[in-house]
């Protein structure tokens, strides 16, 4: 919803998932897929130091077509030093 | 899996699915490829002996609509196996293949693949293919160059092999409107 933009809900929410997935449930890696024109996913990935590491062209589906699937990724040690305070 | 698939690829060759009779030689040549194949799968860990496989042969019944748990049969013997699992909600088919070693360099992979990605274009309405395969498996990725997919990135660490270490994975596309340049 509009309103709720702009507030850092998603990444905070993501932060959360992350600590999960690599603190309790042992995964290796993490990956997220955004549509190559969801600038505001994208953004969320870079807050989340996620690496751009391919473009699957026209991985996703819509309803009106197909658009090119940006791949992320970021691996535990990599989350790791990002949650260290410094 | 599509119990009633069957292509003929030539040269005596044949693909189908598995059927839980065939479960014994299925692991029999798992087991004597297991080196090779852990370098680059980790799903050679959980072949531990035949009933996983018929385990294996029967949880693909589920998935109706993949083109998957297909064996490559050179007259009586198994030589590998070659899939593509679908992806409906994207249309999206994405690879996957082995080969017992005796069996390597006679094109039956690059064959097989290329009937399942004419079946998922025209038969299951696909836009795309994907192949994911590890940096330095060479092999696969010639076999993604004759198919004509291309490179499109290095999705590091994706890939889990044997002995529960992880390789970077080359991801290959093709979208429908290359393959049919190339038909």
């Amino acid at each position: 919803v509009s309103e709720h933009e702009g507030r850092g809900i998603i990444t905070r929410a993501c932060e959360r998932f992350f600590d999960v997935a690599f603190d309790e449930l042992g995964l290796h890696r993490m990956e997220l897929q955004a549509a190559s024109g969801n600038l505001r996913s994208r953004a969320v990935a870079g807050r989340l130091g996620m690496f751009e590491e391919g473009v699957a062209r026209d991985g996703i589906r819509v309803a009106d077509g197909y658009l090119d699937s940006i791949e992320y990724g970021i691996l535990e040690d990599e989350w790791r030093a990002r949650r260290v305070p410094t | 899996v599509r119990p009633d698939l069957h292509i003929e690829l030539g040269g005596g060759a044949v693909l189908r699915p598995y059927t839980p009779a065939d479960a014994d030689t299925l692991y029999g040549l798992i087991d004597s490829n297991r080196v090779r194949l852990a370098r680059w799968f980790h799903w050679v860990d959980d072949a531990t002996d035949v009933t996983s496989q018929t385990a294996y042969i029967e949880s693909r019944v589920d998935d109706g609509r993949s083109l998957d748990g297909n064996g490559i049969w050179v007259g009586e013997d198994l030589a590998g196996g070659c899939d593509l699992m679908i992806n409906g909600s994207d249309d999206m088919g994405e690879l996957g293949f082995w080969l017992d070693e005796a069996f390597v360099g006679r094109g039956l992979v690059t064959r097989a693949a290329q009937a399942l990605m004419a079946r998922g274009y025209e038969s299951e309405g696909l836009h795309r293919t994907q192949l994911r395969a590890g940096v330095d498996n060479l092999r696969s990725r010639a076999v993604a160059k004759r198919l004509g997919l291309r490179e499109e990135g290095v999705l590091r660490g994706a890939g889990k092999v044997g002995g529960g270490l992880y390789v970077d994975l080359v991801i290959y596309g093709q979208v429908v409107d290359d393959w049919r340049k190339t038909i």
